[in-house]
């Protein structure tokens, strides 16, 4: 009798694991069986030499290319945003804060990381309207404040991977590091950090995927249409999240919302790339840090 | 020949969170020679050891009264506030005092690394001078025949005992004036043991060395002073190991009492 429940428990857990794996392959299979046929320079460029695209000297209107390099830069400059404060939070809380101070900074955390995207675009919104009442009557959405916004967004996942991955160090290791006469922060940055490495770069994957997928955020703060390439940080722009949400709801044929999938192509295409630089960045530190395997 | 003392308590107490572990220790320790503490597991040897470099203060509620006083390079110096002088700053102390613990306490990083960290940090070691000194600690510990074509490999995949090693060639690449050993051998197989063993021997000659045993044979072997302590955290009776064997150590471990009158000096 316990054996058959134990056979039971068994099979629903492999079938809950293969589900994952499953979704996966049918979601990314799907994506690609629409999205790969329409996938092209044409889709990218509409017909304008890529090299003349690639460095603005001729405007695209038609093709994805300018929604693919803003969603690059938003990407890039969210995460150059949220990353100091991000990591410096987790390490303060891990390493220095008191019990107390580790109660309260934490809640906000978490309340910050439960705080839905489109309240943190309104924020944003509400931010220009009133910077143009006060100070700044020119400030206008664009790249720099959408990037803020999602810094904002992303920055609990950075605080919370650094603070556990370097709460993860084990305490023997801190306290013989105490014996050789390290102070508590010279223990924290030259020890703690690098050991946590790992944890924090994990954190950063979780947010470029962050970043790069939302739309509610970057609706209030400075994505268009048809911006084309955002010239500097204040600038509108076009991104890949919102080109795909656009095409969708005012698709007129059916070639228009291939380009709906192709869009999402890419959108994965530049998820991967900022991945894997992610990952060869950690991975070229590790080898430096923890010596050559 | 009486020789310098290497360290002098007095009327030392430690407690965490209220509860006593070490009450009212006096002792006074050889300025040469390994003194090796013996006792009952939780009588208070490691925090005794531990009292020596301040390091029972990284633990919470811990409160400490009473003075440790070190005999190093430069004459008196005292550990504890209090005292009629001020005390040593931590990170000079920590220098001075080497420190060894149990389990090997490798660093995650390269054996190259594990030792420079402490030199940069906390000896402020310029870069040129790196190298050599590095060479030099871990030749003393035997260990620069092994791992000197892989400094830039993890130290963790060292075996135990030359982790243990590397552990022991990290303090002294400080070049402290004192070791202090937590049970060093007591996660090392028999063989590995007694190269550390060896090794403690060779050293004992530049350094004076304060060690935790729990063998009883090894503290007969290792000890020219032996120091047993009582159940309660009183003062440890201090002995010579000369005439003793494991057996009538093991007795005098047992009447060693809480109670019992403490032979200090």
């Amino acid at each position: 009798m316990r054996d058959a429940g134990f056979r039971c428990f068994q099979a629903a857990a492999r079938l809950s694991a293969v589900l994952v794996p499953a979704f996966v392959f049918i979601l990314l299979g799907y994506l690609l069986w629409r999205g790969l046929p329409v996938l092209g320079t044409k889709l990218l460029f509409a017909g304008v030499p890529p090299l003349d695209a690639v460095s603005g000297r001729v405007p695209v209107w038609d093709g994805l290319w300018p929604a693919c390099a803003g969603t690059f830069r938003l990407v890039l400059l969210t995460v150059a945003l949220a990353l100091f404060p991000g990591v410096g939070c987790g390490l303060y809380l891990a390493g220095l804060a008191t019990p107390r101070q580790k109660h309260v900074f934490g809640a906000a955390v978490d309340m910050l990381a439960g705080m839905p995207s489109i309240v943190m675009g309104l924020f944003g919104f509400m931010l220009i309207l009133f910077l143009r009442r006060t100070f700044f009557p020119g400030a206008n959405t664009g790249l720099l404040l959408a990037a803020s916004c999602l810094a904002l967004l992303v920055l609990p996942v950075l605080i919370v991977s650094t603070r556990e991955a370097v709460e993860s160090v084990p305490e023997t290791l801190k306290l013989a590091a105490a014996a050789l006469g390290m102070s508590r922060v010279q223990t924290l940055l030259r020890l703690c950090l690098p050991a946590a490495a790992p944890g924090i770069s994990g954190g950063v994957v979780l947010a470029v995927g962050r970043a790069a997928e939302d739309t509610a955020v970057i609706l209030f703060t400075g994505v268009v249409a048809d911006a084309g390439l955002a010239a500097g940080l204040l600038d509108k722009f076009e991104a890949l999240s919102f080109e795909i949400f656009y095409i969708s709801a005012q698709y007129q044929d059916q070639e228009e919302l291939l380009r709906g999938f192709g869009a999402a192509v890419f959108l994965l295409l530049v998820s991967c790339v900022l991945l894997l630089a992610a990952r060869v960045l950690e991975r070229a530190f590790h080898r430096r840090w923890q010596g050559k395997r | 020949m009486e020789q310098m003392p290497a360290v002098a308590v007095r009327r030392l107490s430690v407690s965490f969170f209220g509860r006593a572990v070490i009450r009212d220790v006096e002792l006074s320790l050889p300025g040469g020679g390994i003194s090796v503490l013996v006792g009952r597991s939780g009588c208070g040897k490691t925090t005794l050891l531990r009292a020596l470099n301040r390091l029972n203060g990284e633990f919470p509620g811990c409160r400490t009264t009473g003075q440790v006083e070190l005999f190093l390079r430069g004459g008196r110096h005292v550990v504890y506030p209090g005292g009629d002088q001020p005390p040593l700053e931590l990170r000079e102390l920590r220098r001075r005092v080497g420190m060894v613990f149990q389990t090997p306490q490798v660093f995650p990083t390269s054996v190259y690394r594990n030792m420079a960290l402490p030199l940069q940090t906390v000896a402020d070691c310029p870069g040129t001078e790196l190298d050599g000194r590095i060479e030099a600690a871990l030749r003393q510990v035997d260990l620069w025949r092994e791992v000197h074509d892989r400094l830039q490999t993890p130290a963790e995949r060292l075996s135990g005992g030359q982790q243990q090693r590397l552990c022991l060639a990290r303090a002294l690449t400080l070049e402290p004036e004192l070791l202090l050993l937590d049970e060093p051998t007591a996660s090392l197989d028999v063989h590995a043991a007694r190269h550390v063993e060896e090794l403690l021997l060779r050293l004992v000659e530049h350094y004076p060395i304060v060690m935790v045993s729990h063998s009883l044979s090894q503290s007969l072997r290792l000890a020219s002073t032996l120091l047993i302590m009582g159940t309660g955290g009183t003062s440890p009776r201090a002995c010579t190991p000369e005439g003793l064997d494991e057996r009538t150590l093991e007795a005098l471990l047992q009447e060693t009492k809480e109670d019992a009158p403490c032979v200090t000096r």
